[in-house]
């Protein structure tokens, strides 16, 4: 008998409750999806460092696995709670009857397991179906290439969903039962009754705080704007801090304000249902604003994350190919008895590689960054106690032949100002604008030789610096000038596969015998920087999407709560004769506002919140901005509008129930 | 004079194959505009089914009822929805009115539903507030009013529409008697001034000797029908109470 209640009640659940399930189908199949990618590696033909990566990918995804657990975890027992609440009725009849509470419990448990194993089931095989799908994102992220199409099944994914969900469904339980116990049988019976303390907040004081937060927010998005992102100090806590008060207050005082507005505005105010809908939804607002607030935050996070971590990892690639032109660059100094190229294993040596050695300079103590008129005010480095980089043009020349480039002259007393580097290019140009000159040599002043920055790349590790290059009869000065002098070698090859034989004989030289420290191959920082674009683009899905199920289930367990609690309302209105259509019109735009209010304030917050980001995202290199916000609100719309979807179908079976 | 509303041979059974419920079994009556009626009965005598039928809510099994000369037993559902906000008007025992909406928008909801113009609205609330003396609560939402203010919020809501027959089902249920009193002088003002029609379900005496004319059901048949003529209240609600006493025990027993 308690079997077939529990039964029959689960079946009701899932249709009255669409939204729970979905919600708890989309955590399992989401789940196991990022759980399973490393088995997807099977239908991949992958190297070892792409491997390496996966298998870092893989370790902290199930790191991050955890996290999304507790989240999803949270997200199931707020839901379920809900929805044990709104049966309080139900459950006092069976009270009543003479049911014993461990009797209850035991139909709620059954109903817990029924609707768990229905959800796990489905999760799994959505999931299952999802990944194949999802093996072939996975592919083009790692830029590996598909050996041939496979039905992909991880059984440690499986293990891990069903193990992960289960220890959800136990803490369910535990509540349940426990919500049981606390229950009196008289709130039980009269759970229903009770009303929601209607608060009519004075108009004065709702404006007043309104203002309050709009000064908060104002504040909040001066600060990070100013600060930016690059500089975590007490500017930009403080900033989240306004900002964070700011929203919380906006919603707090926001219904006061909406509804003064939509009544100055009779024409709207009596129309149709505006007026029924206008209260009940900043009714909602007002008891609700704090997890508006926090839903609204979580979008932000959701935005940021999204927007963010697609271009760092398109601005990975793109830049990559632009700013990696040696197969190979060496690093050494001027402690080294020999000069790079002399170090290099004898079979490296007897391939057919155009090479470039050169030296880098500095002005010793002589000359420093501070003893020029310069503001480092909007640059990202302060080079101020620096000395400067110099480079001869005969290298330089050197440098632009091996890039197929036409060599340049300078006179004796001009200088060229190098800096590869998006960041230095503020300093750098500083130098041209204030026609700044160079007192390197006793006697000799160095003028600019134009107006333009040089951007040419000097080795594979982009960051550089400024580099002045100046004319080749300075070498002797130049050197007795210098206390320590940067050696680069940069190689070409004329093939891939050269470019491996290289790479194998250098990783295998013996460290005794090298005239440099380290180098680092274009192959190698391909494979890497593909592994950590993977690892930012998956982080950036897995996190975007389970934060974003997380503020759509919230809101629309909200709404389907309001639904239920005002059914009475929503009668009476069809009493009263309100065409259905009308009731129905009203309900979507009640859901609709109720949905877009905090992905609107969102919105504004990102824009903001990205413009500072960009600061950051910069030094990665450019993004295509356009791009990426098709992307993030393709996602959104696509989950949000589910839930919409979702929220407006289940309230409408409520109401005309 | 006009007829408003005419039941013909209405039959309202539930149930089904062998165990059939007639809560209406043939009852036949017409109401002319201006009149004020009062159908009484014991709990399960059928007159909230009456009710719900003539108010469309519920659907008629066999006959038919004509409101200003429609058959509505004919009509589908969205015609329906049309016909009630526009023909008839509602007061409810519990007054039904939203509680996130203020006396004045209360009121204002019956015509925003049937699109009067947003400048007609306010003209009309405030006459019809006066004419029920609600005036001065206009303003305060139901938790700040008494039940016999808020039993007259309804009722303006009722009556603003400009209904043909206004349905009152059990109005003075929730009401101490003073209040009682207060409405049922208000529904009187309004059957007089305005030659509202209205058509009250009750089973408390008093509140019926305040009517016209009244019907008495048992078991869903017409049993018994009283007209007041020229007397005094007084002397009707006498009247009634002898029918109650034939009719067999307090009709308040529910």
């Amino acid at each position: 008998m308690l079997t077939k209640l529990a039964f029959k009640n689960a079946g009701k659940s899932v249709r009255d409750y669409a939204v729970y399930f979905f919600t708890l189908v989309l955590g399992v199949s989401v789940f196991y999806m990022f759980n399973s990618i490393y088995a997807q590696k099977d239908i991949m033909v992958v190297t070892e460092t792409q491997n390496d990566s996966m298998v870092a990918l893989c370790q902290l995804l199930s790191i991050i696995s955890v996290f999304v657990a507790v989240v999803l975890g949270f997200l199931i027992v707020y839901a379920n709670n809900f929805f044990i609440k709104r049966r309080k009725k139900e459950l006092g009849i069976y009270m009543t009857l003479g049911m014993e509470k461990s009797k209850i419990s035991v139909i709620l448990v059954l109903e817990t397991l029924v609707m768990a194993i229905a959800a796990l089931l489905l999760g799994l095989v959505v999931g299952i179906f999802g990944s194949q799908f999802m093996s072939v994102f996975t592919a083009s992220i790692f830029e590996a290439d598909m050996s041939g199409f496979r039905f992909v099944f991880s059984v440690d994914a499986l293990v891990k969903s069903v193990l992960y969900f289960a220890i959800i469904f136990v803490v369910v339980i535990l509540f349940n039962i426990g919500a049981i116990n606390r229950y009196k049988l008289i709130d039980l019976i009269y759970g229903g009754r009770k009303n929601e303390e209607l608060k009519v907040r004075n108009i004065w004081v709702s404006i007043a705080i309104f203002c309050v937060s709009l000064i908060f927010l104002a504040a909040a998005y001066y600060l990070i704007l100013k600060n930016g992102m690059v500089n975590i100090n007490a500017l930009f806590f403080s900033s989240i801090g306004l900002g964070t008060m700011g929203t919380l207050l906006f919603f707090f005082s926001v219904s006061g304000i909406l509804i003064k507005l939509i009544q100055s505005r009779k024409n709207v105010y009596y129309k149709n249902l505006n007026m029924f809908v206008t209260k009940q939804l900043s009714s909602k607002i007002n008891t609700n604003f704090v997890s508006i607030s926090v839903v609204c935050i979580v979008l932000l996070l959701v935005i940021g994350i999204f927007s963010c971590g697609y271009s760092v990892q398109n601005s990975f690639s793109a830049q990559l190919r632009e700013n990696i032109i040696y197969d190979f660059s060496l690093y050494g100094d001027s402690s080294f008895e020999t000069t790079i190229y002399e170090s290099l294993p004898e079979d490296v040596k007897q391939q057919d590689i155009t090479w470039q050695e050169y030296s880098i300079y500095n002005s010793g103590e002589k000359l420093h960054y501070s003893d020029f008129p310069l503001d480092f005010s909007s640059s990202f480095i302060d080079m101020s106690e620096e000395s400067l980089s110099i480079m001869l043009l005969s290298d330089y020349n050197k440098m632009l032949e091996m890039q197929q480039k036409q060599g340049i002259a300078l006179g004796e007393e001009e200088y060229l100002i190098l800096a590869p580097n998006e960041l230095f290019q503020d300093t750098a140009r500083q130098f041209c604008e204030k026609n700044i000159s160079l007192p390197l040599f006793d006697g000799v002043t160095l003028k600019p030789t134009d107006n333009t920055v040089s951007r040419i790349t000097t080795a594979n590790q982009g960051f550089g610096g400024i580099y002045f290059v100046v004319s080749d009869c300075y070498k002797q000065q130049i050197k007795e000038l210098s206390d320590t002098s940067n050696q680069i070698l940069n190689i070409n090859c004329k093939s891939d596969e050269q470019a491996s034989q290289v790479k194998v004989s250098l990783e295998k030289q013996n460290d005794n015998n090298k005239g440099y420290y380290y180098f680092d191959s274009k192959q190698g920082i391909y494979e890497n920087s593909v592994g950590t674009k993977a690892i930012v683009s998956f982080l950036a899905i897995y996190l975007g999407i389970v934060f974003m199920i997380s503020c759509a289930a919230i809101l629309a367990i909200q709404q389907l709560s309001e639904a239920a609690d005002n059914k009475s309302r929503y009668e009476l209105l069809h009493k009263l004769g309100t065409d259905k259509n009308m009731i129905y019109k009203a309900l979507f735009k009640q859901i609709l506002c109720y949905f877009l209010m905090p992905l609107l304030l969102a919105v504004v917050h990102s824009v903001v919140g990205i413009t500072a980001a960009n600061e950051v995202i910069k030094i990665f290199g450019r993004i295509d901005v356009t791009k990426n916000i098709i992307v993030t609100a393709c996602v959104i719309i696509g989950v949000y509008g589910a839930y919409f979807g979702l929220t407006y179908m289940g309230s409408k079976s409520i109401i005309s129930k | 004079m006009n007829t408003i509303l005419k039941v013909q041979n209405l039959q309202k059974y539930y149930g089904g194959k062998g165990n059939v419920t007639k809560a209406i079994d043939n009852i036949s009556f017409s109401v002319d505009e201006g009149e004020y009626i009062g159908i009484m009965g014991a709990s399960g005598s059928g007159k909230t089914t009456l009710l719900n039928c003539i108010s469309t809510i519920d659907s008629a099994t066999a006959g038919h009822i004509f409101i200003d000369g429609m058959d509505v037993t004919m009509m589908k559902s969205s015609p329906l929805s049309k016909f009630r906000r526009e023909k008839l008007g509602f007061i409810f025992q519990d007054f039904n009115l939203l509680d996130t909406l203020t006396a004045y928008e209360n009121i204002a909801l019956a015509l925003t539903i049937i699109k009067v113009s947003p400048k007609e609205i306010d003209n009309r609330v405030i006459k019809v507030a006066e004419l029920l003396n609600i005036s001065e609560v206009l303003n305060k939402y139901p938790y700040q009013m008494s039940g016999g203010q808020k039993q007259r919020v309804a009722s303006a809501r009722a009556i603003v529409t400009n209904p043909s027959l206004i349905l009152a089902d059990e109005p003075t249920g929730s009401l101490d008697s003073k209040s009682a009193k207060m409405l049922l002088e208000s529904f009187k003002n309004l059957n007089e001034q305005i030659d509202a029609t209205i058509l009250m379900v009750t089973h408390d005496a008093f509140t019926a000797s305040y009517c016209k004319r009244i019907l008495f059901i048992k078991d869903g048949k017409l049993f018994n029908e009283l007209i007041r003529g020229n007397e005094t209240r007084k002397a009707f609600f006498d009247r009634i109470m002898e029918v109650i006493a034939l009719l067999g025990g307090d009709l308040n027993a529910d």
